[in-house]
Formats: C-alpha cells, sequence, structure tokens
C-alpha cells in the first residue's frame, strides 16, 4: 500500500484525526505526511479545519457543522460535556459538579463549543447559566461513529462490567 | 520452556487488567473498585513469584506456600470487593 493510500485510509477511518496523530499513528515523518496531505488537498480529496491549535483531516462530505463536531468530539472533555448534554438541558453549575470539573474548565470548553455552534448558552429565569446541544441528534451520531482508541473501548467496557457487578 | 512461556503471558494478561482496573478505579474512586485493582494486582504478582521460583529467586520450597497465599488475598479482595458494593450501595441510598 502506498504511503498515500495509508493516509487517505486513516482518514476515512477516523474522520476529524489531527496532524500529529496522524503522523504517530501511521509511524510516518512529519515531513512525508505533509506532503501527502498537502497533495491530497489540491487533489480536493481531502478537507482540513484548524481548530483551537490542531488541524483536522476529513474526507469529503461532512459539513461545517459535522467537521466541527468531529473534532471537538474527539477530545476528551469536550466530549464529556456533549454526551452529558444529550441527557438534556443543563444547568452549567450542576454539569460542572455532575462532570467532576473545575467551574473554570467547564466554562473554557463550554465557551469553545458554542463558538463552534455544537452548544448553545442561555439563562433561566433565575439568570442561571443553562447549556443545550443545537443539534442534538446530529450531534450524538457524531458522537457514535467516532471510535475512541482500542484502550479507551476496554477500559469503559471492564468499567461496565464492573459497575454491573457491582450494581445487583 | 512451556512452562516460562504460560507464566509469562499470565503475567502479561493480568498486567494488562491491573492497568484497566486502575484506569476504571482512577474514574470512579471508590472503594470497590480499588479493591478489584488490587485483587488483579494478587493476579499479577502470583504469575510474578511464580517466574522468580523458576530462576531460582525464590526458593522452590517457599513458592507454593507464596502463591497460594495469593489465592487467599485474591479471593479476599474479591469478597471485600462485593460487599462493600452493596454498602456503598446502601449509604447511597437515602
Amino acid at each position: 500500500m502506498t504511503t498515500r493510500t495509508r493516509i487517505t485510509n486513516r482518514i476515512d477511518a477516523d474522520p476529524g484525526i489531527h496532524f500529529s496523530a496522524l503522523v504517530r499513528e501511521l509511524d510516518l515523518a512529519p515531513g512525508q505526511v505533509q506532503y501527502h496531505v498537502h497533495r491530497l488537498l489540491r487533489a480536493d480529496t481531502l478537507v482540513e479545519e484548524s481548530l483551537y491549535g490542531r488541524t483536522h483531516y476529513y474526507p469529503r462530505g461532512y459539513d461545517a457543522f459535522e467537521r466541527r463536531a468531529l473534532a471537538l468530539a474527539r477530545r476528551e472533555t469536550s466530549r464529556d460535556i456533549l454526551i452529558a448534554l444529550l441527557d438534556g438541558d443543563r444547568r452549567a453549575s450542576r454539569l460542572a459538579d455532575d462532570l467532576d470539573l473545575a467551574r473554570s474548565t467547564l466554562s473554557y470548553h463550554a465557551s469553545r463549543l458554542v463558538d463552534v455552534g455544537l452548544v448553545e448558552k442561555r439563562k433561566d429565569s433565575q439568570q442561571r447559566v443553562e447549556l443545550a446541544l443545537t443539534d442534538p441528534e446530529r450531534t450524538a451520531r457524531i458522537l457514535a461513529d467516532i471510535e475512541p482508541s482500542l484502550p479507551e473501548r476496554l477500559v469503559d467496557r471492564l468499567e461496565r462490567l464492573l459497575d454491573s457487578v457491582f450494581d445487583e | 520452556m512451556l512452562l516460562v512461556a504460560v507464566l509469562l503471558a499470565a503475567a502479561g494478561i493480568s498486567g494488562v487488567l491491573v492497568v484497566l482496573a486502575t484506569a476504571v478505579y482512577l474514574r470512579r474512586r471508590q472503594r470497590s473498585y480499588l479493591l478489584v485493582v488490587l485483587a488483579f494486582a494478587a493476579l499479577f504478582a502470583r504469575a510474578i513469584v511464580a517466574l522468580l521460583s523458576v530462576s531460582n529467586t525464590v526458593p522452590a520450597t517457599f513458592h507454593h506456600v507464596l502463591e497460594h497465599a495469593l489465592d487467599v488475598v485474591m479471593a479476599g479482595l474479591v469478597v471485600a470487593a462485593v460487599y462493600y458494593a452493596r454498602t456503598v450501595e446502601r449509604d447511597n441510598t437515602p
């Protein structure tokens, strides 16, 4: 398989993968990846999106909302917040407690999610900040699409197994 | 040698379990999950003790006692994990 095919396949399998992960996972030199990605972008086979210090790559066919969602959903804290919000509109202060995040951490990640249009912020009748997903269905689909790495999945599954044993 | 291969496999797989269980414990921070980590660690230690006895670092007469003592520890930890899971559940119920 040529290097370029490997890069294309990796991006197809993992839309929104960022540059350094591509280098790491394919065990290629950064210059090599840069060269091939550049050619693929010129040929319109790939789309790139720069978000908060990382450049993410996608196959064609994802719109801006999906591209941003795919990029942020692979960052752990943002992903946790999105998943929590899928349960419904949430008060920011309760979300921070539930996710065991410092307020500043939550507000940092939440404002990014607001910036890219995944989340909206509003005040309830008592002026408390509430967060809600702008498009819960698409966000849910994207979260399900992103494949966490094997170690992450194993930990999740052992966690679920132990939960089911202990919760009996 | 077959025995060494089996022991290395046991050490490798139980080592992975220790790492995974530790990751789960770090998420949950509950006593039951910690006990599971320790039980897997006992399983891992058992393989290590056996490997050390093959290389004669642990005296041959002693390694059976040590390994079966680790069996006791392991079983005890699992019982404790299950026991505390029930206790924690009761404590959480208003």
